[in-house]
Order: structure tokens, then sequence, then C-alpha cells
């Protein structure tokens, strides 16, 4: 397969080129990190091996790619009416090259603005919130479960049944209360701290005037946030319950290590990899749990391109006008869904050192 | 300080009591033992599964887990600095610093006593650094004379290998190495041999040995193989059910065991210049130690049992220099 072999290379080269990097930083770290650097090396094998994981790889990588530059290259600023200057562009529906010219590829929306141009700002917002949460979701996540299965007793009981009421209750509503409640208070905060208004605007890739619209995806970003630790604590909290009896915590304990240390050396490091497969997983869910939000109307408003708040607004006049709206924006998300869904189904064989094992000797060294 | 160490004494214990609040009921595991240890000395403390040699050297550091606890006694440590402290009753702090540094351990299993996603050097130099602020660069080259010390071949490269990558004789001189990094006063080895080949163990042994004497440190062995005592240890302890029946030095035991269980004991170890039908065994086992039978704890299984033994708990006497056991036998005759 020659696939498999260009992505093994491209992957070697990554490595090879960061090993080079780290020698040059310390010198003789090559050396010292042999065996590591031939693990990543398996890894990258077994990963190359796996047709669907290479598939959910390159999905993910475009979409990364087009969520970074994607405001860069829309060639239409979201916040330009064109169907004011010309009616015809209200709902126009794709216009494909032979049949017909002037007008853009996959049609318009209704202020007539190209919605793939517009799906590019869109990229964006959906990457942005869903890194968010789940870099902020997990660790707070993750920070409760090693505590909760590490100290036991009441800690662990308090902890854990914090947990379960918030598993207990539909993580949707408790999002849309609390969606509900946050914009007024982190507008108000946003109107009085300007740089960081600025700061997030940019990331985002929005006007920096656009505050109001920026405290309602924060306060999207928040509610998920709060409704998403749950999960995270209880993995963790049942891997940490069984390596915590592993001798070498022991070990480490006679040694005199602090429990902090403990817990950040020896017990998080062997419960990481489940833990990196999940959050995977959930950069697709919370993508689409934020779409799911603005669809319901508590995310931004005009004109922010959020793709949620897009397709419930070309609902107005499904599927007469609007069908390519909503088949276009609603196979974006399917599409970044199943790039990430796909891209942790490979992780989580390759992250395992048993089936790692298995495709090295399936494929005899 | 009520009491305080004698001359020469590294670790005084008395009256140690540890008890497990389990579901079925309150275990003693260890009741009211007391023993010392001196310094460049070899103490064995031997006896069967279960009888409370591990929760014992585990409450001297005081790493008695959930749902256990120490009601009892005292463990008087003296320092390097010769201050001597209490280990049962110091501050957390106090206690984090000397374990691993003062206290050292060697485990049963080497296998899992290393974390499989380190190197052997970086746990010596984890267990360094934690104590003494000193440059990993500085350690690392310690250690590669540490793993010499341990007769690891190879040791610059033994250095950079992941515990999976060594057999499992090499892991267990790996975690003696790991132990001595900070050159303890005490090594505690809780059955260091067990899990290991025999060829391997004889070698573990005298290696052990060979530290002790060179880092004049004293070693508690922690064994049920009374052949492993002979070979290495000056002094005995004999425990049964969660407490010390026995102390003597260690050719005396051997040459006139006192208590009928180390008798039984000595007894139950097959003589290889013997031809024998079958292999001795003590009749019985040993009692539940929730609610342990208030006489002596050996009593039901004792071949020189009396009345006095149900009833009453014998105290330990000194019946030869430096020769001590609990037993009725010795105490009315």
């Amino acid at each position: 397969m020659s696939i498999v072999k260009a992505v093994y290379e491209a992957l070697v080269k990554v490595i090879n080129f960061y090993v080079l990097v780290r020698d040059k930083l310390s010198p003789g770290w090559s050396t010292k990190n042999s065996s590591r650097v031939k693990e990543w090396k398996l890894m990258a094998y077994a990963f190359s091996k796996s047709k669907i994981g290479v598939l959910g790889g390159m999905i993910v990588f475009v979409v990364t790619l087009l969520a970074i530059i994607g405001p860069l290259l829309a060639w239409e600023p979201y916040w330009e009416y064109k169907v004011v200057e010309d009616p015809e562009l209200w709902y126009h529906p794709p216009c494909i090259p032979p049949w017909c010219s002037g007008y853009p590829l996959l049609g318009t929306d209704e202020w007539g603005r190209d919605i793939i141009s517009l799906s590019f700002y869109g990229f964006r917002i959906s990457f942005v919130i869903s890194l968010f949460v789940v870099f902020l979701g997990a660790p707070l996540g993750i920070l409760l479960g090693l505590v909760a299965g590490y100290k036991g007793g009441l800690i662990d009981e308090v902890i854990m049944r914090l947990t379960d009421i918030f598993i207990a209750f539909p993580g949707l509503i408790l999002a849309i209360a609390f969606a509900s409640v946050f914009p007024q208070r982190i507008r108000a905060f946003l109107e009085a701290n300007t740089l960081l208004r600025d700061f997030l605007s940019f990331i985002f890739g929005l006007r920096p005037n656009e505050y109001a619209q920026l405290a309602a995806i924060l306060s999207v970003w928040v509610a998920m946030v709060i409704v998403w630790w749950p999960g995270y604590a209880r993995i963790v909290r049942g891997s940490v319950l069984s390596v915590r009896e592993q001798p070498f915590i022991e070990a480490a304990k006679l040694v005199g290590l602090p429990t902090r240390k403990i817990l950040i050396k020896h017990v998080l490091p062997n419960v990481l990899s489940p833990i990196l497969v999940m959050m995977t997983f959930d950069l697709a869910t919370a993508t689409l749990f934020a779409a799911a939000l603005s669809f319901l109307g508590l995310g931004p408003q005009e004109p922010v391109p959020e793709l949620g708040y897009l397709i419930s607004k070309a609902g107005n006049f499904f599927p007469e006008r609007t069908a390519h709206i909503v088949l276009y924006y609603g196979t974006i998300l399917l599409v970044i869904a199943l790039g990430w869904n796909l891209l942790g189904d490979a992780l989580r064989d390759v992250l395992d050192p048993r089936t790692r094992r298995s495709i090295e000797f399936r494929e005899g060294g | 300080m009520a009491e305080s160490l004698q001359d020469g004494q590294v670790l005084k214990v008395r009256d140690l009591e540890v008890k497990f609040y389990t579901y079925a009921g309150v275990v003693n595991a260890v009741s009211r033992i007391s023993f010392e240890v001196y310094e460049g000395e070899v103490v064995a403390l031997v006896g069967e599964t279960g009888c409370g040699k591990t929760v014992t050297t585990r409450a001297l550091t005081r790493l008695i887990e959930h749902p256990g606890r120490i009601e009892n006694g005292s463990a008087l440590f003296k320092r390097r600095n010769n201050e001597v402290v209490d280990l049962l009753k110091v501050p957390e702090e106090v206690i984090r610093d000397i374990r691993g540094n003062e206290i050292a351990y060697v485990f049963q299993d080497p296998t899992s006593a290393l974390d499989p996603l380190y190197t052997v050097g970086t746990h010596i130099v984890e267990t360094v650094t934690n104590h003494r602020k000193v440059k990993a660069k500085e350690v690392l080259r310690d250690a590669i004379r540490l793993l010499k010390e341990v007769v690891i071949p190879s040791p610059e490269l033994r250095v950079k290998n992941y515990p999976h990558e060594l057999s499992g004789g090499m892991r267990q001189r790996a975690v003696i190495a790991t132990s001595l990094s900070n050159s303890p006063k005490l090594l505690i080895a809780d059955e260091p041999t067990t899990n290991l080949d025999v060829t391997i163990q004889a070698q573990i042994l005298e290696l052990l040995k060979n530290l002790q004497a060179k880092y004049k440190m004293s070693l508690i062995l922690i064994t049920h193989n009374l052949g492993i005592v002979a070979e290495i240890s000056d002094r005995v302890y004999i425990m049964y059910a969660g407490k010390i029946v026995e102390e003597a030095l260690t050719t005396d035991l051997y040459y006139k065991p006192l208590h009928p269980y180390t008798q039984l004991l000595l007894r139950s170890v097959p003589n290889p210049l013997k031809r024998i039908e079958k292999l001795e065994s003590i009749p019985g086992v040993v009692p539940s130690l929730i609610n342990p039978p208030p006489g002596c704890r050996f009593y039901p299984r004792c071949p020189y049992a009396t009345d006095v033994c149900r009833r009453e708990e014998p105290s330990m006497i000194e019946v030869e220099p430096r020769h001590r056991v609990a037993c009725w036998l010795y105490l009315k005759r």
C-alpha cells in the first residue's frame, strides 16, 4: 500500500525532526531516549496501517487547517449583506458553472452571503469552542477524578456524588439553563475588559465590536465546561483505583514523595491513554453539542456565522429554498464529527501497547 | 521523651499495636510487639504468611492504609544527625523526609515496584532529588556507580533502560540500587528473594549482606525462609500470629530453639542429608486474628499445651543471655 507507506514516512519524518530539535537543545537526548523514539515509530507504523485512522487523521488535519486559516481565506466578510444590492441573492440556489454563472457555487443565505465563504468562519468558531471545552473541561474532571480515586473515603464520596448529580441531570438541559443565565454578565465583563475582548474576538475570527455575540459564544462555552467534566472524573477515578494498588505507587510513597508528586508523576501518566482517546472523541461531541445549543437559539445571533445557528435560521424556508444550506452545513458538522471519531478509534489501538504489539507481530516485526 | 535509645541502637520499638477495622471485625494484625535493631546489624523477622511481619515494618514509617490504624506503641529511631525521634509521633513532613532517605525499603516483587513509564535512572534520580537539592545530572552519574555496586553489567546502558527491558534478578538489583541511593541508616528488605530464581536468590542475599557491611547500615530482613536467616542474619525474631514469640542470636536459635513453634518450624525445613519419606508440617492452622484466643496464641497447635496456656498469655522472659522467649514452659515449670 502506497498510502500506508507515505503516511508512515511522513510521520517518521516528523518524529525525526522532533528528535533532531531535542538533540540540538540538549545534546545526547536522542541516545538517551532511543527506546522511546523507537516506540513512537512503532506507534506511527501501527497508525499508518489503519486506513480508517489515516482517513480520520486527514479529515482532522484539513478541518484544523481550515479552522486556523479559514477566516483569512474567506473572500466575503460575514458582516456584508449583499442582498441589499442584488435581491437575486436572497437564498440563491447552488450555481454550478456549465448551467449557471455569476453567482456563488453553492448558493447564498438570506443576506446574500456566499455559504462557502461563510462556513470558513464557522469552522473557526466550532473548532475553538470544542477545543476550549475539552481542554478546560477535561483537566477539571481529571483533577477531581485523580483526587477522588487516590484519596478515597469521604473525599471520594463527596466528589463522586457531585459527579453523579451532574451526570444524572441531562447535560443539554443543564447547559441551556447555564447558557441562558450567563450572557448578560459575560457581556458586562467584556465591555469592561477591552483587551480580553479584542483577544477573544481575534481567536474566534470575529470583529471586536461583536462583543454581544462573543458573550453568547462564551456563555455556551462556559455552560459546556460545567457539564463536561463529570465523564472525565468518572473514567479517571476508575483507572486510578486500579493504578493506586500497584506496588510502584507504594514504592513511591516509601521513597517519601508527597502525594502531589505521586499523583502527577506516577498516577496520571499511567491513566493517560484512555483519557487521550476520550478527548479526541469528545472534540467531535463538543462540536455537535455547541452547534445544538446555538441551534436552539442560545448561542450567538446575527451576523455571527455559527454553524448550528445558520442551520436553525435556514429551517424557516426548508426545504424549498434552503435545502442547500442545511445540507452543506450539516455535512460539515458530520465530517468534523466523523474525522475526530475515526481518529479516536485508531488512537485507541495505537496507544494500547497490546494491540500495538499485535500489529507489529502480525507484520513480522 | 520518657524512653531513650541505648548505645548502638538504631531503632527501638515498644508495644507496637496495629489493628485493621474491617467489616468482618477488628483484626489484631500486630499485638504489642517490641524489638530493637542495633547499628550495622542484620535482624531477621521470621514468620508464616499473614503473621504481621510486613505490617510491622510498614507501621515504622506510618504507611498503614485505611482501614488499618496504629493503636499504640512507640518506635524510637536515631536519625543521621543523632537526633532521636519517635517515628509514630513525629509530624508528617519529618516522616516523609525519613522515608526513602534514612529508612529505605526493598520490595518483595521487583516487577511491579518500578513504574513502567520511567527508566531505572529516573527512579534513582527521583529518590535522591526528593530529599536533597542536587542536580539530576550529577545523580545520574551517581546512579551508574550504584548500579555497578549492585553488580549490574554495563550500568551505563542499563541506567537508561525501562523496567520491562530488564530480567527479574536485574530488576531486583535495580530496586536495591534505588533504595541505597540515599545511603539509608536502616534498610528493610521485605522478602526480597521470594519472586526470584533459586540461583539468583543466593546472589541477591550475598549482595545485600555485602552492601550492608559496606554502607554500615542496619538491615531488617523479612522472610519465611529459615535457610535465608541462617545465611545472613545476626539476630532473629520469630513472629507468630501478630506477636513475637522468640528472640535469639541466629546460632543460638539453630542449636537450641526454645519456643515449640520455632522447634516445629525448624523441623519442617527438609534436611538434604537425610532421606525422608514425607515432609514435616505443623498440624493445625494459624488462628484468626479477629478475636484471637485469650491465652498463648500457639496453644491450639502446641504439642506441650497445658491448662495455663489457654487461660493466660505468657510474657517474654530471658531464658539465657540474649535469648528470650514467650512460653509457659520456661516461665513456670
